[in-house]
């Protein structure tokens, strides 16, 4: 029985990487497990300020009923306002997001990143928005059901697993199969972690939207103006801001 | 079946799945001086970053939306330049490895009073946008710029 069970063993372990990781085409370059299936740019919207934003981004239609019942939503925002004390703002933008019950995640002088609670997303970008004046404004909302989904059912599926490994572990004899046995599970144990760690992760910023500020001195206002900007929200996440960004979601 | 061939069909059946594991996740490996981060981040699928806080970063590749290397490296470059202060130094042909043509385009802009150099590279293929970033505290930027070079020239974009 446990001959057999060792025989199986090493083909069980071999695949398991593939029917974990092959699936998701944001994740090809990834080597480890802790990346979120949920970075396709196709499945997020950008709505521009001064656009309605559709239905399924405020979760309402016409009938007052939400389609979006239970799905896990990820909000992001951006905003760029011109002030003529740019430090002052952000302290200021500090002070608002902690006022709604948020906070701040990273700061500089003259940038700050929020994170506040989901319902007062909405509220804080439009309090934010007064510090100064708008020059750029845009809300991205991302759906991470699946995604959510997908980690609970791998997170399921390796704890099942381990408890298996662990019922062979206390009926198994030799010395040799304890040890697989018992490198397995412990490979098992670290990979549950981070699943969970991704769950959490994920949870929090279902829970916690962001929200990206930036000032500029109102001087360079006019200079902004100038150049009409394109409608690839990924271009404005260029440069070294995100780049070098300390949070690793 | 025999019990060797049985034997036979399975190892087939474990290299063709070692074939498919290793074409499914090509390796990042960074350059020597820099740790990869295991935590990318969502606009990222792969990060690394030096000691003295120079970071790489390739990103998910973009729908290319038709637009080829001109529009893109012209849109990224007024983007950066227009409306996020950066000033472009220079701009260069740069082949990927699999020989698709791209373009490399060097930045410098001032931060938190300090000068920062930030470096792109950008190819089109396949109707996706590949971008591959460095950047950092200027001067320990311009320390490991072979080591970025290096590793432009090394990316994989088909």
């Amino acid at each position: 029985m446990n001959a057999k069970c060792f025989r199986c063993l090493p083909l069980l372990l071999l695949a398991l990487p593939l029917l974990t990781g092959c699936g998701d085409s944001s994740t090809v370059f990834r080597q480890d497990s802790s990346v979120l299936p949920m970075s396709r740019p196709a499945a997020a919207e950008t709505v521009r300020e001064g656009s309605e934003p559709p239905a399924d981004m405020s979760g309402q239609v016409a009938d007052g009923q939400s389609p979006l019942a239970g799905r896990k939503l990820i909000h992001n925002g951006a905003l760029t306002i011109g002030a003529t004390q740019p430090e002052e703002a952000v302290v200021q933008a500090r002070s608002i997001a902690q006022r709604l019950g948020g906070y701040a995640q990273e700061m500089t002088l003259n940038s700050i990143t929020l994170r506040v609670p989901g319902d007062r997303f909405e509220e804080t970008l439009d309090q934010l928005a007064q510090l100064g004046t708008v020059i750029d404004r845009s809300v991205k909302a991302q759906d991470v059901t699946e995604a959510y989904a997908d980690l609970e059912l791998r997170l399921k599926s390796r704890q099942a697993m381990l408890e298996r490994y662990r019922q062979m572990l206390a009926r198994a004899e030799g010395m040799d199969d304890m040890l697989k046995l018992e490198k397995a599970i412990v490979e098992l144990e670290v990979e549950i972690e981070q699943l969970q760690a991704q769950l959490r992760n994920l949870a929090n910023q279902v829970v916690f939207s962001r929200i990206d500020l930036e000032v500029v001195p109102s001087t360079e206002v006019a200079h902004r103006h100038l150049m009409p900007r394109l409608p690839f929200w990924w271009l404005y996440r260029l440069g070294l801001e995100d780049l070098t960004a300390g949070s690793t979601y | 079946m025999s019990g060797r061939a049985a034997v036979a069909a399975c190892m087939v059946c474990m290299i063709g799945l070692m074939i498919v594991a290793v074409g499914c996740r090509p390796g990042f490996e960074p350059p020597e001086g820099f740790v990869k981060l295991d935590r990318p981040g969502y606009l990222y699928s792969d990060r690394a970053v030096s000691a003295d806080g120079v970071y790489l970063g390739r990103r998910i590749s973009q729908d290319a939306a038709g637009g080829n290397l001109d529009f893109w490296s012209k849109a990224i470059g007024n983007e950066l330049t227009n409306n996020r202060g950066y000033a472009l130094e220079s701009e260069s042909q740069l082949n990927s490895a699999d020989s698709v043509p791209g373009r490399r385009l060097d930045f410098v802009v001032r931060q938190n009073n300090a000068d920062m150099a930030y470096r792109l590279a950008v190819w089109v293929h396949d109707d996706r946008v590949t971008v591959v970033e460095a950047g950092g505290p200027r001067e320990a930027l311009q320390s490991v710029e072979p080591q970025i070079e290096q590793f432009m020239r090394e990316v994989l974009v088909k």
